[in-house]
């Protein structure tokens, strides 16, 4: 019952919403392409990688995928900031706080 | 219990060590979050969010809480150095605070804002203690049919006052309690909105879904567009920071004036600190007897909004406490941390838990004085972080969601989630939807549909329950005004916009 009252409101306020706009001018779109593309890769891939991998190499993963949303690229740059995180990631979480996770692991 | 033997069990659980260290930790990455623009209060908290589950209950709030009003202590060295306000509570303080920095009175426009924020949160945290049991025991009355009218009345509020379109977040804040009711039925037993996923019985991660509408929706927005700024050193000197005589003269009544106002806004769902600056800037320039020195520099135009902001971080905890009913998304976040703890926010929460309502509210107390300590001596220090550039950051901020997500259940499925509702999250950014009132919902819908039962079962499910008894009645009536003032409003906005 609730979430169909739920729903029966949402239907309401989605109206209300899109019939006004439809007769109002509207401004262009801000839609970015790159940012969230590589921003979100670079989650996807430490969720794919960090339950076989670990927690290192997920790090190395999504650091260094989300710098690529970057308008410019530099590889040595990269690397020194991708290599620096993932021994933060290592020295907060393994060391530090000692959180029950595996930091290095080859499944094969 | 009365109080001073109240005050007594809050101090001695937030003078224990492990508190103090946490709260010292919480005030600290406040301040530096605040200072850094492009990563906001809400992303942080959702950082160390988990953390705080490996913590006990009340350190982990302790430490929640100080990032809260840490960013605002934080947030106004950028508004006065770079005219770049660090969160939306500080925007107006930059109106003055900037031209005061230009004059070479930057130092002292940080001197005295950190004072005006220690007095405005002083006044705060005095109304919490005062306030938060006579309300909480007042509540106590209310059941499950006064309850659910309350939250209707929050949530509305909390999605219509906050400015923008009402439809839309009153759209979100539905949204989230749908989303809030993805999982096990709690009475039937039955899955719901499981599609089959195993995964899913559990409903959706709430750490996921704060971290993807907070933190990496801002992290895609801000990629490519801060730059880092230079600042001059000479600026933010110890010896440059001393007010005279007349800036103290002319601060006290900006200070005593944004306090209440701020304490006012903070208690009112929707509003929050950032609206309570804006208007207490807004009186102080209507009762100056001088109205053009505001914009030019005038130390009122820093002292009021700077009070009023941290009065306003602080009483927000009143509703939260007393009534179990956030005022906004990081009263929400914080009850969430409550919850998973397996304590339920209420109104009994301050008979139950004393040790936790008081030692966290005697924490502020200790959080405000280390902040205090914080920011005079080293301001050098964090306006240096301003020119950590934020293609170095953003990475790692990634990195310490993705682990927070992860971490929390050891499932790579929560991970997943952050991608999906990262998504969209940055579609409600490019549409304007906001995200606040989503994470309310969120929260409170489980609470909401539990009340919304018992109530139903309580009158045979007769729906006139909620008008028909007095308390319920009168908050949806009120309720009703505010949908029918902001709808109101939102046309008349419209009409003029096309009058012009």
């Amino acid at each position: 019952m609730f979430p169909t009252i739920l729903g029966t409101i949402l239907v309401v306020l989605g109206l209300a919403v899109a019939i006004p706009a439809a007769f109002r001018a509207g401004g262009p779109m801000d839609l970015r392409r790159w940012s969230p593309t590589f921003v979100l890769l670079g989650i996807a891939a430490f969720a794919l990688v960090v339950r076989p991998f670990g927690l290192i190499p997920a790090t190395i993963a999504v650091v260094g995928l989300s710098q690529l949303a970057e308008r410019e690229v530099k590889p040595g740059r990269m690397l020194l900031l991708t290599g620096f995180a993932a021994l933060l990631a290592w020295g907060i979480f393994g060391l530090a706080l000692g959180l029950p996770m595996r930091m290095l692991n080859w499944p094969f | 219990m009365d109080l001073l033997s109240q005050i007594s069990l809050g101090l001695d659980v937030a003078l224990q060590p492990v508190n103090l260290l946490y709260c010292f930790v919480g005030v600290a990455v406040g301040t530096v979050i605040g200072v850094i623009p492009g990563v906001g209060t809400l992303a942080a908290m959702s950082m160390l969010f988990p953390l705080s589950f490996l913590l006990e209950p009340v350190t982990g709030l302790i430490m929640l809480a100080g990032i809260w009003y840490g960013t605002t202590y934080g947030g106004s060295t950028t508004s006065i150095l770079l005219n770049i306000p660090g969160t939306p509570a500080n925007a107006v303080t930059a109106l003055d605070g900037y031209p005061m920095a230009r004059q070479g009175r930057g130092g002292i426009a940080l001197f005295m804002t950190t004072v005006a924020s220690f007095f405005g949160a002083t006044f705060g945290i005095l109304l919490v203690m005062l306030f938060s049991p006579a309300i909480a025991a007042y509540a106590l009355e209310f059941g499950p049919t006064e309850y659910f009218a309350l939250m209707v009345l929050g949530l509305v509020a909390a999605s219509s006052i906050s400015g923008g379109s009402v439809a839309k977040g009153l759209a979100m804040v539905t949204l989230g309690i749908m989303l809030g009711c993805v999982g096990i039925d709690l009475n039937a037993g039955t899955p719901r909105f499981t599609f089959g996923q195993p995964e899913l019985m559990d409903g959706v991660s709430l750490i996921a879904l704060a971290m993807a509408i907070f933190g990496v929706s801002e992290v895609i927005m801000t990629v490519r567009r801060v730059k880092a700024t230079d600042i001059d050193p000479e600026t933010v000197r110890l010896k440059a920071m001393l007010p005279s005589r007349d800036d103290l003269r002319r601060s006290w009544f900006p200070m005593l004036r944004g306090s209440s106002v701020g304490s006012f806004f903070g208690t009112l769902p929707g509003t929050g600190p950032a609206i309570a600056a804006f208007v207490a800037y807004a009186i102080e320039r209507r009762l100056a007897r001088e109205p053009d020195r505001f914009g030019d520099g005038a130390i009122e135009g820093i002292m009021a909004p700077e009070t009023a902001n941290n009065a306003a971080d602080q009483t927000a905890f009143i509703p939260t406490l007393a009534l179990g009913i956030p005022g906004s998304a990081t009263m929400a976040l914080l009850l969430g941390a409550l919850m998973i703890h397996g304590i339920v926010p209420g109104p009994t929460l301050m008979q139950d838990r004393p040790e936790l309502v008081w030692g966290l509210i005697m924490s502020f107390w200790v959080g405000n004085l280390m902040l205090l300590v914080l920011n005079i001596p080293f301001i050098g220090l964090w306006v240096r972080l301003l020119t950590v550039p934020y293609r170095l950051l953003y990475p790692v901020v990634l990195m310490f969601i993705c682990i927070g997500v992860y971490s929390f259940a050891n499932s790579a499925f929560d991970v997943w989630q952050l991608v999906v509702l990262g998504l969209m999250g940055y579609a409600m950014r490019v549409f304007a939807f906001p995200a606040a009132p989503m994470l309310l919902g969120f929260v409170l819908g489980p609470m909401m549909e539990e009340h919304f039962r018992r109530a139903m079962i309580l009158s045979r499910g007769d729906l006139m329950t909620f008008v028909e008894r007095p308390i319920s009645g009168t908050i949806i009536a009120v309720t009703l005004v505010i949908l029918l003032a902001s709808g109101w409003s939102v046309l008349r906005r419209r009409r003029r916009a096309r009058a012009a």
